[in-house]
């Protein structure tokens, strides 16, 4: 078992639909699948079959996107989440530092905080009840960002640090999304990824993106780029064995198209770690 | 050195505004990096919450958009924006995000077979992830409802035949003026839809407006089906609905 109770899966793939009646048939060797939360939340029909379908077979971990941890909790959403993590039995149970929802209005993205200490204590307070309804370790990943408060009064990487330590959670370490805001916003990824505290660092992503006219876009439509390799092999020799995600939801490849991302990140790993 | 600015209390709630296109961007707010100026910072998210809830409403209104795909100047993509300043997103879940626009949509003047086409397609939207229905005990009690997947439509027009063939990538049928109870439910785990004999439809109806189940079966008998026509086929039609699980106990 690593730490916080949460186990290394070793590096799997999300799970997604138009991949369904190739893993349905042919069964491949894949050590986990991450699915998205908020895909499973409703309360029956094809979803969950598919759902209970592979849960017989792989580890499933629930990742989410609008627990909205920024502002206030939707109750209704907590309450669902907490159910499908008891039926799935997901290992552990993430989702982001952002703000999904505010003044009536969902927006379906992952907006970025104004990282001060005001926010940091509402957050903090926010992962506590959650970890405490879940049962089982909350995680939390550093999303893309495209846009910088003025009021930020510390880095997103001092904020996500503290918070792990204050909130006692997990942290997600997306490396896609770590170079992704780098190149948005000046800063070097490396340092960034020093900054975290690597024993609160369970789990990490990788994924491609879009280069758009000034920005980088974390689209997760094309293959990890060699820049977000090198970074997750520097993050591998800092943090350790923690299971890995490769992240692909448009223009989705052939899944063994994308089995051999999962594939060279497993053998980054043990390169790394001397396995 | 510069006073750091604080934030307003309200700041979620005008980031998120700004995001729906509902107030203009506080660009004082945001600081800007060597390629990005705080406009395109913030643009950014508009762009992308725009490309996301149009998606969204696409995929829960694919029969209309099918159907008619240029809905006016602008097509559907200034349809959708309207709608969605005057109705956000408030859901987690995006299949919710269309929730309400047929009304709106009949209420802009929209002619009724498309409203009709996107009621059906709100049916089968919310009939996709519905609960599994208990099963129904035998002898049936007299206390029963609807399956939680099932939604009952009296289409003027025969919209279920047109969107039954657009999204099966056939070539649709004329549309006729031809009324019918429809029945919208999920069997297994396909959404599908049923005309059945009409006093078929007038039970379930009666069923949904609470009625006890023995007097819902007396409901076809306000709508012109003769008692011996009730008495001969009752039996096969309660059989029909029991297959299709349209019926769970109250």
């Amino acid at each position: 078992m690593g730490r916080f109770q949460v186990p290394d899966l070793g590096v799997g793939v999300g799970l997604r639909i138009p991949h369904y009646p190739h893993l349905s048939t042919a069964w491949p060797a894949v050590p986990w699948f991450e699915v998205i939360t908020e895909n499973f939340l409703g309360d029956g029909g094809a979803p969950r079959y598919w759902l209970d379908t592979f849960r017989e077979r792989y580890p499933l971990v629930m990742h989410g996107v609008s627990m909205s941890l920024g502002s206030e909790e939707d109750p209704e959403h907590t309450a669902r989440v907490v159910r499908l993590a008891r039926h799935l039995r997901s290992p552990w149970v993430s989702d982001h530092l952002c703000f999904t929802r505010a003044g009536g209005v969902q927006t379906h993205d992952l907006l970025p905080l104004p990282y001060t200490e005001d926010v940091l204590r509402h957050v903090v307070e926010r992962c506590k009840r959650i970890s405490g309804e879940l049962g089982v370790p909350f995680v939390v990943e550093n999303p893309s960002t495209y846009l910088t408060w003025n009021a930020s009064e510390m880095s997103e990487a001092e904020f996500l640090g503290r918070l792990a330590e204050a909130a006692d959670i997990g942290i997600l370490l997306d490396i896609n999304n770590v170079y992704v805001s780098a190149c948005n916003h000046g800063f070097d990824p490396r340092t960034w990824i020093d900054a975290i505290p690597a024993d609160r660092v369970v789990q990490l992503h990788l994924a491609g993106h879009s280069i758009r006219e000034g920005h980088r876009l974390d689209t997760h439509d094309h293959p990890v780029c060699d820049e977000v390799w090198d970074l997750y092999r520097h993050t591998v020799a800092r943090v350790g064995a923690v299971s890995t995600l490769v992240e692909w939801d448009d223009q989705l490849p052939p899944f063994p198209e994308l089995l051999a991302e999962a594939g060279r990140a497993q053998r980054i790993r043990e390169e790394v770690l001397g396995a | 050195m510069p006073e750091r600015p604080g934030l307003v209390p309200d700041w979620r709630d005008r980031f998120a505004a700004m995001v729906a296109g509902r107030e203009p961007a506080p660009l004082d707010w945001f600081g800007a990096s060597s390629t990005m100026s705080p406009a395109l910072q913030a643009s950014i998210y508009v762009e992308q919450y725009r490309l996301r809830l149009h998606d969204g409403m696409r995929a829960e209104l694919p029969g209309l958009v099918r159907w008619v795909p240029e809905p006016g100047e602008g097509g559907w993509d200034t349809v959708f924006a309207a709608w969605l300043l005057e109705h956000p997103a408030t859901s987690w879940t995006l299949n919710r995000v269309a929730d309400g626009f047929p009304d709106w949509w009949a209420g802009r003047g929209a002619p009724t077979p498309q409203v009709e086409l996107a009621r059906l397609d709100a049916a089968v939207s919310r009939a996709f992830e519905a609960a599994e229905p208990p099963p129904l005990p035998i002898p049936v009690p007299d206390r029963v409802v609807l399956a939680p997947s099932v939604a009952l439509l009296w289409l003027t027009h025969t919209v279920h035949e047109v969107r039954h063939a657009l999204l099966t990538d056939t070539e649709p049928p004329l549309l006729r003026a031809e009324a019918a109870g429809v029945v919208v439910y999920r069997g297994a785990r396909e959404v599908r839809h049923w005309v059945p004999p009409a006093p078929v439809w007038w039970i379930l109806d009666a069923v949904l407006r609470g009625e006890p189940l023995a007097q819902a079966i007396g409901a076809p008998l306000a709508h012109g089906t003769t008692p011996a026509a009730l008495q001969a086929s009752l039996s096969g039609w309660m059989a029909e609905v029991a297959t299709r699980r349209l019926l769970s106990p109250a």
